[in-house]
């Protein structure tokens, strides 16, 4: 025994219990939900909103966690061969509840028969973090995509709510290092993009590296996410 | 194709729910409110039979009582069994076989607490926490995949992997969505049908879609298994340097480092592999024995007490965990304490005559260590007589320590008629011949041991030829006499099977078949099969036997 723990150990042991902890929160609420529902209890639609943030929480825990195995190196990807539509079904099932909920939308577009190789706990992890801020972000739809473009896989959410504020924006394949500081004041810690990257960048075939782009616009006329698989 | 997804309140179950309820249903986990959650989810799919377990050993015990086909199982199962232990020993003891759905629940994002597990692997993950409409898709979705490979897995159960490639085949070709699983299918078939060409073009082909370690593992397994050991060293280094936590690699990769002679680099790369995963029993056992080959008796020490301490709770618990750890502590000159250790052997594996002779033949060397002759001697004979008791041979690393320990007490006549009889079932093994000559020189008696190694080599080998010359002249009735004989006095020989029944087949293909000749060829195939599956001809005598006995 070493007389001196690791405070960064320390740190994710303690990542790993508020995780379990919060899993169990979001079951539980997920029950009452359901309660709530059956008797059309009128705190039922305030509930959703206890599960965007409990999920919000949750995913913050998740990058904290990939963050201190990437510095502890420790972080690896675990790629396979997937259909890619299966994937984005996955993350909308996922968040449909707490989407329909506020009465929005989701559509996808996926080619039929494309697969990919890529992570992927670590890709949906990115795009169900993407999907879940739109519950705050979207006017009243979100679209998820998938297309194969040059050598690379892309999948994209993009929504018709305000868009990203413009120090978010990112669109240079080149930029790969972040170097925003955290911004307190609007409570963006800018982890999520980090990881993103992090993600993004982790998976790479012969001498390409992925990327990520955030942009405004896109065909709902709000934001758009990218993350580009290589 | 754009589709807009209704918004279908999700609690309303839908009428495709049947075909889960009739379903078994397990539920693992050391938090009763987790179970709790998941049955009340599984309730929802109106499946009526739902079980569940708070630990890894309750898991498995329901399991060896009751067929279940849906498991879902918590990674984390506090202390005792984890959930890959679960997983791997319900399969090695064939509690769930492939129409199970076997799912790890894990709260962690990444897999890498599975360590990358490539040869036994659930289904699929699930990460908590998970809502009600993604276990019901996960579910529906296996257990439809299960379905669609009802036909493959009737085939590989009969062994017929023509079929099982076609099948393959054709459903990759359908874009199916488990094209990752099928392409995985296919090429551990190819394995197993030892068609290495085949599977070495496959594998190649698929890792030109995309860099993906089982592909790249398939790969190193068929340049290892084909003798290809440059090829195959750097297979399962590059799977490590893109990914180190798949642990497989590790295990295969010291493999092929001690192939080639490098017994060094072997136990370095195992011990990197057991600091990654400490957890596995095989592992440490493998590892005690490169390093106390290696004379490194302070790793091959340590190993082998974790494999003893693990394997308390594991069915991969072995006698040889003891004994080995035992001869690593007379070696190391603590004879007292490797007879501690043989004293817990034997109440650990008491009733099993296999086991015993093991623990006596160590205690010899404990007590030759400490000088009393007179007990050393005495354990051996033990052994010796338990050995005569058995109805079937020990394995041959057991009966080498016995005729060792047999010359080592001075009873050298035992201890050569074991080594006659194990030369002379398996004289075309060079390794087994090293590994005897290596036992003698140890023993300072070289000469002689060359002496008795050539001399019963010589008897099977004049045998053997004498028999082939009867056939290669044509005397068919004369060779299959001779060969019946010869069985006969070496009935554990594979050569001498496989001779026996090539002569015996051929002379039913000229003169007719006829039932106790054709029921002799069975017997011998048969023992060449248990022998040594990968007989080098036994396709082609499997062959011949099949066509004798349509004509039949």
């Amino acid at each position: 025994m070493e007389d001196k723990m690791d405070f960064l150990d320390i740190l994710a042991s303690t990542l790993h219990d508020v995780k379990n902890s919060l899993g169990i929160l979001f079951n539980t609420l997920e029950e009452s939900i359901e309660q709530c529902r059956e008797k059309e209890c009128s705190l039922y639609g305030g509930f959703f909103t206890l599960q965007y943030e409990i999920k919000r929480l949750n995913h913050n825990m998740i990058r904290l966690l990939s963050l201190y195995k990437k510095e502890k190196s420790q972080f690896t990807i675990n790629v396979d061969y997937y259909p890619v539509d299966e994937i984005i079904d996955d993350i909308v099932i996922q968040n449909k509840p707490l989407l329909s909920s506020k009465g929005i939308e989701i559509e996808t577009d996926c080619p039929e028969g494309l697969f990919w190789t890529f992570d992927r706990s670590l890709v949906s992890g990115v795009l169900d973090n993407v999907l879940n801020n739109s519950f705050r972000y979207t006017k009243d739809k979100v679209r998820i995509s998938a297309n194969k473009e040059g050598e690379y896989l892309l999948l994209r959410i993009e929504d018709n709510g305000r868009g990203y504020p413009e120090c978010m924006l990112v669109d240079d394949k080149e930029e790969l290092s972040y170097k925003r500081t955290i911004d307190f004041d609007s409570g963006s810690t800018g982890l999520g993009l980090y990881f993103s990257m992090l993600v993004a960048k982790s998976h790479t075939n012969e001498n390409r590296e992925g990327y990520i782009s955030i942009l405004n616009g896109g065909a709902l006329g709000g934001g758009a996410f990218t993350i580009y698989i290589p | 194709m754009v589709t807009t997804q209704e918004n279908i309140p999700s609690s309303q179950p839908s009428s495709t729910t049947d075909d889960l309820k009739k379903k078994n249903v397990l539920v693992v986990d050391d938090f009763s409110s987790f179970r709790l959650t998941v049955k009340n989810m599984l309730r929802s799919f109106n499946i009526a039979y739902i079980d569940d377990a708070a630990s890894g050993e309750e898991a498995v015990e329901k399991m060896s009582s009751k067929k279940y086909d849906i498991i879902l199982c918590d990674y984390n199962l506090g202390p005792g069994k984890d959930g890959q232990q679960v997983l791997e020993e319900a399969r090695f003891r064939e509690y769930i076989d492939h129409s199970t759905v076997f799912i790890m629940v894990t709260a962690e994002n990444t897999m890498d607490m599975i360590m990358g597990a490539l040869e036994y692997q659930p289904d699929d993950y699930l990460i908590k926490p998970f809502t009600k409409e993604a276990l019901e898709k996960k579910l529906r979705n296996l257990s439809k995949k299960k379905e669609n490979l009802k036909d493959i897995e009737k085939a590989i159960e009969k062994k017929d992997y023509t079929s099982v490639i076609d099948f393959c085949d054709e459903q990759i070709s359908n874009h199916t969505k488990s094209l990752s699983d099928l392409l995985k299918l296919k090429g551990e078939i190819l394995i197993k049908k030892q068609d290495y060409a085949e599977a070495t073009k496959f594998y190649e082909k698929v890792l030109i879609m995309g860099n993906l370690p089982w592909a790249m593992f398939g790969l190193g397994r068929v340049k290892f298994i084909t003798g290809d050991y440059n090829e195959a060293k750097s297979a399962f280094e590059k799977i490590i340097s893109k990914n180190n936590k798949i642990i497989a690699a590790y295990d295969w990769l010291a493999k092929t480092h001690e192939k080639m002679g490098n017994d060094l680099e072997a136990q370095r790369v195992l011990q990197d592999a057991v600091r990654i995963s400490p957890k596995a029993i095989l592992r440490q056992r493998t590892l005690g024995n490169i390093a106390h080959k290696n004379k490194d008796n302070v790793t091959a020490e340590q190993s082998f007490k974790e494999a003893v301490k693990q394997g308390k709770h594991s069915f991969f618990k072995s006698p040889s965990d003891y004994t080995c750890l035992a001869k690593v502590l007379v070696d190391k000159g603590s004879p007292i304490e490797s007879l501690d250790v043989l004293k817990d052997a034997s109440r650990e594996f008491s009733g099993n005559p296999a086991a015993s002779i093991q623990i006596s033949v160590t205690e010899s060397l404990a007590f030759k260590k400490l000088n009393r002759e007179e007990d050393a001697a005495k354990a051996v004979q033990k052994a010796y007589k338990l050995l005569a008791t058995l109805p079937g041979r020990l394995p041959v690393d057991i009966e080498l320590d016995l005729a060792k320990a047999l010359f080592l007490t001075g009873d050298e006549k035992s201890g050569k008629e074991i080594v006659r009889h194990l030369v002379q079932n398996d004289h075309d093994n060079q390794e087994l011949i090293g590994n005897v000559q290596a036992i003698f020189k140890d023993l300072h008696i070289e000469d002689k041991g060359r002496e008795i190694i050539s001399t019963a080599l010589n008897e099977v080998i004049k045998l053997n030829n004498d028999g082939i010359k009867l056939f290669k002249e044509g005397n068919l009735s004369r060779a299959v006499n001779f060969f019946e004989q010869a069985v006969d006095r070496l009935p554990d020989n594979k050569t001498i099977n496989a001779n026996a029944a090539h002569a015996l087949m051929v002379y039913m293909q000229k003169n007719g078949s006829q039932p106790r000749l054709l029921e002799k060829a069975t017997l011998y195939i048969d023992r060449v099969k248990s022998i040594d599956p990968l007989y080098k001809n036994l396709e082609i005598l499997t062959n011949m036997h099949k066509e004798l006995i349509q004509e039949a």
